[in-house]
């Protein structure tokens, strides 16, 4: 738009000069009636019709091409004519390349467009039916407790910390009143606190428990992961929380047989509603678009915990439900990434013997809701087969998990 | 927006005093010079000196023809006026202003328009036959998701979800968060037993159901009885066609393929809401009258009158074509 206004501008200016403009400003102004005097300036040739209702839009003319009869027009003349048709030159096509006027083809004729549009799952998606359209989507189990190893390790002992409810208390506190000068902290300012003076007392373990040393908080990173269910084709794009990575992978935490067992499963259907409801339909051209969001060999490979923020915007904050479902959808997004990094993206029916386990959790309160993903076995066939998610309002532990 | 934003900074150009532009220092440059006879070659300072002195003197050298402002159009979209004319069906709210009653010419269309609360348009789907690409000529369901006032009718409207799609539709008088409600396009041999929000033609429905969002032609979209707590009535069906009790005791005669809802319309009590005083009249965008004229209501004139004579909408075959 820049370099077209300057043209438009040098090309209108061409003739001007300064006491021209002057002359010629007064009447579109109206200031030569209140010069000197500061109102401001009001264009009612510009605003008003504007701010106007519109005409009525017109019905263009219907044309009509009769086989056998040509047209007179007045291209021959080489000026409009009265009575004479307005001749019709084809459109002219450029046979060089110019990328500021490039013009790319219609949707429907583009190259690899297919039929099937792509279901993409992003930051501001916000799905109607809440956690049970994604584990619809994801084939997911839900799980409401926190797994019997992870609340083991929160009882045990040698993972507490001393004097460990009076310092959270003061993370806390120092979260919601001592940070700032305000009177009180917005939730975008706390909740980040509060998350990193947890973290930091999870630290604090770092001699007992080495491992805590080999992680590190990243911001900011894109992912993107695809995969099919049934015949239609999803995709997970875009920014979400912070993760949590670490060299060490995760132990997994649950049962062979559990997994195995959710073979069997049925997922919840919401009838008359569609599981692809409010999922944004997009024309993917690259299918297996594949990326964790991180370079390769990037020393913190294993991710461990997903928090999520929730934004207090008009625009893009969600319910808690919907908010739920964007979690259960990015944590089984950054597992998939993961897995296809490790088991390549095109084959389509594979056993995972590994599982990947995973963690997310929210930042909205004091409570941070913790959730465990674990990606069992994929299933052979496209059924309603289930993975397993764990979920409970819990307090971060540190420790092995 | 971008786009606005910066034609209307390029507006301004005309009006402030800006600096010259290369071309137009070029073009000064050679008038100073052609017109004083001065050497070709001049140094910037005395092309400044030129420049103040010829401002100074008035426009002798200037053709006013020459100048005819700087003119920049926009495609201002924030401005336009056609909410209910986009392309693409949406749920989210649009934005209107406030016309006063004036139409594109700037005159008074409608009196007694003005001010007001600033209203959202929620656009409803009025046509509720309007079946999801792919899947045509099926009945289907659909659920409610939330039922809500609308500034911009006097009814309720609901928000329904099925397939892969949602629309704003009219509430009916029981319609809770969760219903299913059902759409089918089918005549069947047997009337159908209906629940209140199915929507189906009027020829599947049995005589005498109440029903609203009358069509008056196939597929146009539903145009009569939208009213809060409204409902007609279908008396008969004869030959192809049906007839229907409007709220105002008005009989009219329409295909039966036309679509209708069953039940009444929701928000029943809006007959019984107490403006209270003048200014609440003036939140919801009304300006009083004159106060010298007042139109003369139902205490004057004829008090037992005939019913009018039936409506129809339906093209019937002359009794000569017989």
């Amino acid at each position: 738009m820049i370099p077209e206004a300057a043209r438009c501008l040098r090309a209108a200016g061409g003739g001007w000069t300064r006491a021209g403009l002057l002359a010629e400003a007064r009447p579109l102004t109206g200031q030569g009636r209140a010069r000197g005097h500061l109102s401001p300036r009001r264009h009612f040739s510009l605003h008003r019709s504007l701010a106007a209702r519109a005409p009525p839009t017109k019905v263009p003319r219907e044309k009509v091409h009769i086989p056998g009869l040509e047209r007179i027009t007045y291209a021959d003349r080489m000026h409009y004519v009265p009575g004479l048709a307005a001749p019709q030159s084809p459109r002219w096509e450029r046979d060089y390349k110019d990328p500021h006027r490039y013009r790319s083809p219609p949707r429907c004729d583009m190259r690899m467009r297919r039929d099937q549009p792509c279901y993409v799952i992003h930051q501001r998606t916000n799905v109607l039916e809440g956690v049970p359209q994604a584990l619809w989507l994801t084939k997911t189990k839900l799980i409401d407790a926190l797994p019997p190893r992870l609340l083991s390790l929160a009882q045990g002992l040698a993972n507490q910390i001393p004097d460990q409810d009076e310092r959270v208390k003061n993370a806390i506190k120092h979260a919601r009143f001592w940070d700032t000068t305000e009177p009180k902290p917005v939730q975008e300012r706390y909740s980040k606190v509060l998350l990193q003076n947890l973290l930091h007392l999870c630290a604090g373990l770092l001699p007992s428990h080495p491992a805590l040393g080999r992680r590190i908080l990243a911001e900011q990173h894109s992912l993107a992961a695809t995969w099919k269910r049934g015949d239609d084709l999803f995709q997970i794009r875009g920014l979400n929380g912070l993760l949590v990575t670490s060299m060490d992978p995760l132990p997994p935490q649950c049962e062979p047989q559990d997994v195995e067992g959710t073979r069997e499963l049925i997922l919840d259907s919401f009838y008359p509603v569609s599981p692809t409801i409010d999922l944004q339909q997009v024309d993917v051209y690259h299918l297996l678009k594949n990326c964790t969001g991180f370079r390769e060999g990037f020393p913190f490979p294993h991710a461990h915990t997903l928090f999520f923020h929730d934004q207090k915007s008009s625009r893009c904050s969600l319910r808690p439900e919907q908010f739920r479902a964007k979690m259960v959808m990015f944590a089984f997004g950054n597992a998939l990434a993961r897995a296809h990094l490790q088991y390549g993206v095109s084959t389509c029916t594979r056993h995972m013997m590994t599982p990947l386990p995973w963690m997310c959790s929210e930042l909205m309160h004091i409570h941070l809701q913790i959730e465990f993903k674990f990606i069992g076995p994929e299933p052979t066939q496209q059924r309603n087969r289930g993975r397993l998610i764990h979920s409970r309002v819990g307090v971060i532990q540190p420790g092995e998990g | 927006m971008a786009v606005s934003c910066l034609t209307r900074a390029l507006r301004t150009l005309t009006v402030s005093q800006s600096p010259l532009l290369p071309s137009q220092v070029q073009k000064c440059y050679r008038n100073v010079c052609m017109g004083r006879k001065r050497p070709m070659v001049i140094n910037l300072f005395s092309l400044t000196l030129q420049l103040l002195a010829q401002a100074n003197a008035g426009a002798q050298l200037i053709n006013p023809g020459q100048c005819k402002g700087f003119q920049t159009t926009a495609a201002l979209e924030q401005n336009r006026t056609f909410w209910k004319k986009m392309d693409k069906y949406t749920i989210r709210p649009i934005g209107m202003k406030k016309t006063g009653g004036r139409d594109h010419t700037g005159k008074i269309r409608t009196h007694g328009i003005g001010g007001g609360h600033k209203q959202r348009y929620r656009w409803v789907d009025f046509q509720r036959l309007r079946y999801e690409p792919n899947k045509e000529d099926k009945p289907f369901e659909e659920k409610v998701v939330q039922v809500r006032y609308d500034p911009c009718r006097s009814a309720d409207i609901a928000l329904v979800a099925g397939g892969n799609r949602k629309r704003w539709i009219i509430a009916t008088e029981n319609m809770q968060v969760g219903n299913i409600i059902k759409t089918s396009g089918v005549i069947g041999r047997m009337a159908v037993s209906a629940n209140e929000g199915d929507a189906f033609p009027l020829g599947a429905l049995p005589v005498g159901s109440l029903i609203h969002n009358l069509e008056i032609k196939p597929g146009r979209g539903a145009q009569y009885i939208r009213a809060a707590g409204t409902s007609g009535v279908l008396l008969r069906k004869v030959n192809g066609t049906a007839i229907v009790q409007l709220p105002s005791k008005q009989q009219v005669q329409v295909d039966e393929t036309c679509m209708v809802t069953v039940g009444r319309v929701s928000n029943i009590d809006h007959n019984k809401e107490i403006i209270g005083k003048a200014g609440r009249n003036r939140w919801f965008g009304v300006r009083p009258s004159s106060g010298l004229w007042q139109r003369k209501g139902g205490w004057a004139g004829r008090k037992i009158k005939p019913l009018p004579k039936m409506k129809v909408y339906v093209n019937l075959p002359s009794i000569a074509a017989k």
